[in-house]
C-alpha cells in the first residue's frame, strides 16, 4: 500500500517536472536569472564610497584658502569642483552635479592668520544616508589634518581638534571591506524566492485557469499527495539553482566561502520549502495568472528585497514593521546565507534561524492543505 | 490619417472598458500600488538607528566608564551589551546579537588624563551586514574622538567644520526614498497592465479577432500603449497625491514637468511590456520576463546605491536605462528642488528610449501576426 503511494507521487512529481520544462521560460528563470542577478548584487550595487564628488565654494581667494583647497583636491576621497560662491555650488548640489559643497567664508583666511580656527560649512547631500556619514567623516579628516599642519607651519600650537582618543577598527568576516561579499550572499534571498515562489504561483495558478487542476482531482489522488506532488519539483529545481548561485559566487566573484556545504543546503531547504508553500498558497487561492502574478510580487518579491535586511536596515524601521519582518522568512534566510559564506558554521544562529523558518513552512503548508478543496464548486 | 486615429480611438475605448469592468484588472490597477507605497514608505530605510553595541570595558578607572556613558546618550544605539572577556564579545558578534564591538583598553583612562599620550580603543564591526557597519563605524570614531577632544585640555575655539543635511534635514529616511518609491510604484503598474495585455489576448483566444479587426499593427500598438500610458499616469498621479499631501513632501518644480517626464517615461516602460508580451506565447513567460527586465533595471538605476558606485562601464551601461533618468527627474522635483534646466536635460534621454522600445514592440508585433 505504501509503496503504492509512493509510486504515485512519484509519477506526479515526473509528471510536474516534465511540464516544468516544457515551457522554456522556466528554465530561463532557474538558471539564467540567478546569473543576472548575482552579476547586478556582484557589481551594479555597491556602498563603498568610491570618488565623491565635492563643491568648493572658495568665496575667500587668501593664500590659507588656497592651501585649504589644494588639501581637499589632493586627496583620494574627493573629486573637487571649484565653484566661485555659494549660490552657484548650492545650485549644483540641488541639481545633482555634486554630493556635498564645503563653503570656505571670505574671512577665512584672515581668521586663520590671527590664530583661530576659522569655520567652514559642509552641507551634504541627506538623501543618501550612510554616504552623508562617511562624507563628513572623510571631511573632517582632511580638515583637521590641514589645520594642525597649517599651524605647525606657523608655529601655532596644537587645537582641540586633535583628539586623546583613536579608533582602531576592524571589520570582522569581511577584512577586504567589500560590500560585494556580503551582498551577493544576499541576493541569493531573491533568486530563491523568485524561482520557488513565482515559478510555483505562475504555473499552478495556469492549471486552476486551464482546468487542468480539476483533471488532476479527479483521479484517485489525495490532496496531501498531490500538494507535494506540486512542490517537490519546483523544491529541487531551487535547489539546483543554489547549487549555482554558490559556485558563482565562490568562483566568479571570490566571495569566501567559510561554512560547510551541509549547512549552505540545509538552511536553503528549509527557505525554499517556505518559497514553494506560498506560491502554492496563492495560486491556489486566485486561480487566475495576472492576480497572483500581482499578489506574487507584492508578498514575495518586495518582501524578501527589502524586509531581508541586506540593503536596508530593518532596526531603522518602525515598530510595527519591525515586527511583520518576523513573519517572512527573509530575515531569516538572509541571516544564515551571510554567515555561512563569511563567518562559518555558527550552528546556534542557524538552527535559531531554521526553526523560525521551519515554522513559517509548516503554517504555510497546512494553509494550503485547507485551501486546497478536492471537490469542484 | 484621420481614419486610422479614429480606428486607434476604439480600440482605446475598447481597452479601456475591458480593463476596468473586470474586477481582477481594477485591483490590480489600484490597490497593489497603494499598499506598496504605504507598506514601503515606512519600511525602506538605510539609516543606522536603533542598533545594539558590546562593550568589553578593562578600563578600571573613571574615564572608561564615561566614554561608555557617551555612546549610551547616542539615539544611533538602542542597547549597550555589557560584557566581561573576549569571548562574550564574539560570541555577540557572531550571533548577531550586536552588530559592533568596542574593547576599551586597561591603560585607557592613564592615557587619556596624561595630556600627551593618546589611548586607542578597538572597534570590531560585522561585516556581514554590508549597509550598516560602514557607517556605524563612521558614528564610533566620531564619538570617540569627540569625546577625546572634549577630554583634551581644550584650546577653547569655535572654529570647526559645521555639516548641515540638506534634503533631508530631519534624517527621514522615507523622505529620502521616496522618489525612488514613486519611481518603483510607476513601473510596476505600468509593465504588469502592458506586458500581459498581448500574451493574455492570445491565450484567452481574443488575439485573431484583434488580428482580422481593420486595425494595423502600428495602430495596435499605439492603442494598446496609449491605454496603459493613460491608466498608469492616473495611477501615478494618486500617488503623487499621497507623496504631497499623506507625507507633506511638496513638489517642488512644475506639475507639467512631472506629468511630461511621466508620459515619456511610462510610454518606453510600456513599449517594453508590450515587446516582452509579443515575445511571449503565455501570461507565465510575459510575467516571467517582466520579472527578468525589471529587477535588473530598477536596482542598476541607483535607487538602492548611487551609480557613481558602479565600476565605469557598468555606469556606461546604465546610460539607456529609463529608471535612471525617472529617478533624476523624480528626486529633482521631489526632494532636492533640482532647476528646470538640469531635469529638462533627462527628457531628452527618456524620450529617445521611449521611441526606441517603441520601434522594437511595433517590429516584434508585426512579426507575431504573420
Amino acid at each position: 500500500m505504501r509503496s503504492h503511494k509512493l509510486e504515485r507521487l512519484w509519477a506526479l512529481v515526473w509528471k510536474e517536472w516534465l511540464q516544468v520544462f516544457r515551457d522554456p521560460s522556466a528554465g530561463l528563470v532557474a538558471f539564467v536569472l540567478p546569473m543576472i542577478m548575482l552579476f547586478i548584487f556582484g557589481y551594479g550595487l555597491s556602498l563603498d564610497a568610491k570618488r565623491v564628488k565635492l563643491g568648493i565654494a572658495l568665496e575667500d581667494r587668501g593664500a590659507v584658502a588656497r592651501a585649504f583647497w589644494d588639501a581637499f583636491a589632493g586627496t583620494e576621497y574627493f573629486d573637487a569642483l571649484f565653484y566661485g560662491n555659494r549660490s552657484e555650488a548650492e545650485q549644483a548640489l540641488a541639481d545633482g552635479d555634486v554630493r556635498a559643497v564645503l563653503v570656505v567664508p571670505t574671512d577665512f583666511s584672515r581668521r586663520f592668520e590671527r590664530g583661530e580656527v576659522p569655520s567652514a560649512q559642509l552641507l551634504i547631500d541627506g538623501a543618501e544616508a550612510n554616504l552623508s556619514v562617511i562624507i563628513e567623516g572623510y571631511a573632517l579628516g582632511v580638515y583637521s589634518k590641514f589645520v594642525e599642519r597649517e599651524r605647525l607651519e606657523r608655529g601655532l600650537g596644537s587645537t582641540a581638534l586633535s583628539s586623546a582618543v583613536t579608533v582602531e577598527t576592524q571589520m570582522r568576516y569581511n577584512e577586504s571591506r567589500m560590500t560585494r561579499n556580503s551582498l551577493v550572499p544576499g541576493s541569493i534571498v531573491l533568486i530563491l524566492a523568485m524561482i520557488g515562489t513565482l515559478l510555483t504561483t505562475m504555473v499552478v495558478a495556469r492549471e486552476w485557469e486551464r482546468g487542468t487542476m480539476e483533471a488532476t482531482l479527479a483521479t484517485s489522488v489525495g490532496k496531501f499527495e498531490m500538494i507535494l506532488g506540486k512542490l517537490i519539483p519546483y523544491f529541487l529545481l531551487g535547489l539546483g539553482a543554489a547549487t549555482l548561485c554558490a559556485v558563482i559566487a565562490r568562483h566568479a566573484f571570490f566571495v569566501p566561502f567559510r561554512g560547510s556545504a551541509a549547512a549552505y543546503y540545509a538552511t536553503s531547504s528549509v527557505f525554499l520549502a517556505c518559497a514553494t508553500s506560498q506560491g502554492l498558497l496563492i495560486s491556489t487561492l486566485c486561480r487566475d495568472q495576472t492576480l497572483a502574478s500581482s499578489i506574487a510580487l507584492l508578498s514575495s518579491f518586495l518582501p524578501n528585497f527589502i524586509f531581508s535586511g541586506v540593503l536596508f536596515e530593518i532596526d531603522a524601521m518602525p515598530s510595527v514593521l519591525r515586527a511583520l519582518t518576523y513573519a517572512f522568512p527573509a530575515r531569516y534566510y538572509a541571516s544564515c546565507l551571510q554567515t555561512v559564506f563569511m563567518a562559518g558554521d555558527a550552528w546556534s544562529l542557524l538552527l535559531k534561524n531554521m526553526a523560525a523558518m521551519g515554522v513559517i513552512a509548516s503554517c504555510l503548508f497546512v494553509a494550503t492543505i485547507a485551501a486546497t478543496r478536492t471537490s469542484l464548486e | 490619417m484621420l481614419e486610422s486615429i479614429r480606428r486607434i480611438l476604439i480600440l482605446v475605448r475598447k481597452e479601456l472598458t475591458a480593463t476596468l469592468t473586470d474586477p481582477i484588472g481594477r485591483v490590480v490597477l489600484f490597490i497593489p500600488p497603494i499598499i506598496q507605497f504605504l507598506m514601503f514608505s515606512f519600511a525602506i530605510s538605510q539609516e543606522v538607528v536603533n542598533t545594539r553595541v558590546v562593550i568589553l570595558n578593562q578600563d578600571v578607572g573613571l574615564e572608561g566608564a564615561s566614554l561608555m556613558k557617551s555612546f549610551m546618550v547616542e539615539p544611533v544605539f538602542k542597547e549597550i551589551i555589557s560584557v566581561t572577556n573576549y569571548d562574550e564579545l564574539d560570541a555577540a558578534l557572531e550571533t548577531q546579537r550586536a552588530i559592533a564591538a568596542v574593547v576599551i583598553p586597561q591603560d585607557f583612562s592613564r592615557r587619556v588624563l596624561s595630556g600627551s599620550e593618546t589611548a586607542t580603543i578597538q572597534v570590531t564591526l560585522d561585516g556581514r551586514r554590508a549597509n550598516g557597519s560602514a557607517a556605524l563605524g563612521g558614528y564610533i570614531s566620531q564619538i570617540a574622538s569627540q569625546y577625546g577632544a572634549s577630554a583634551a585640555l581644550a584650546t577653547s575655539s569655535n572654529g570647526g567644520l559645521i555639516t548641515r543635511r540638506w534634503f533631508n534635514p530631519n534624517g527621514l529616511a522615507r523622505v529620502a526614498f521616496m522618489p525612488g518609491l514613486v519611481c518603483i510604484i510607476m513601473t510596476t503598474v505600468g509593465m504588469i497592465v502592458s506586458a500581459t495585455s498581448i500574451a493574455r489576448e492570445r491565450e484567452l483566444g481574443s488575439f485573431e479577432q484583434l488580428v482580422v479587426s481593420p486595425l494595423t499593427p502600428v495602430e495596435i500598438v499605439i492603442g494598446k500603449a496609449a491605454t496603459a500610458v493613460a491608466l498608469a499616469t492616473i495611477s501615478a498621479c494618486v500617488i503623487l497625491l499621497l507623496v504631497v499631501f499623506g507625507f507633506k513632501t511638496p513638489l517642488q518644480g512644475p506639475l507639467w514637468l512631472f506629468i511630461l517626464s511621466t508620459i515619456l517615461y511610462l510610454t518606453a516602460i510600456i513599449c517594453v511590456g508590450l515587446f516582452i508580451s509579443s515575445v511571449s506565447t503565455t501570461q507565465q513567460q510575459a510575467t516571467l520576463g517582466l520579472f527578468l527586465f525589471m529587477p535588473p533595471a530598477i536596482m542598476l538605476s541607483g535607487f538602492a546605491t548611487p551609480v557613481e558606485n558602479m565600476p565605469d562601464w557598468l555606469q556606461f551601461l546604465t546610460l539607456p536605462n529609463p529608471v535612471r533618468w525617472q529617478l533624476i527627474v523624480l528626486k529633482g522635483l521631489l526632494t532636492h528642488g533640482a532647476s528646470a534646466r538640469s531635469i529638462g536635460v533627462c527628457l531628452a534621454p527618456l524620450a529617445g528610449v521611449a521611441l526606441v522600445t517603441f520601434i522594437c514592440a511595433v517590429f516584434m508585433f508585426k512579426r507575431r501576426m504573420e
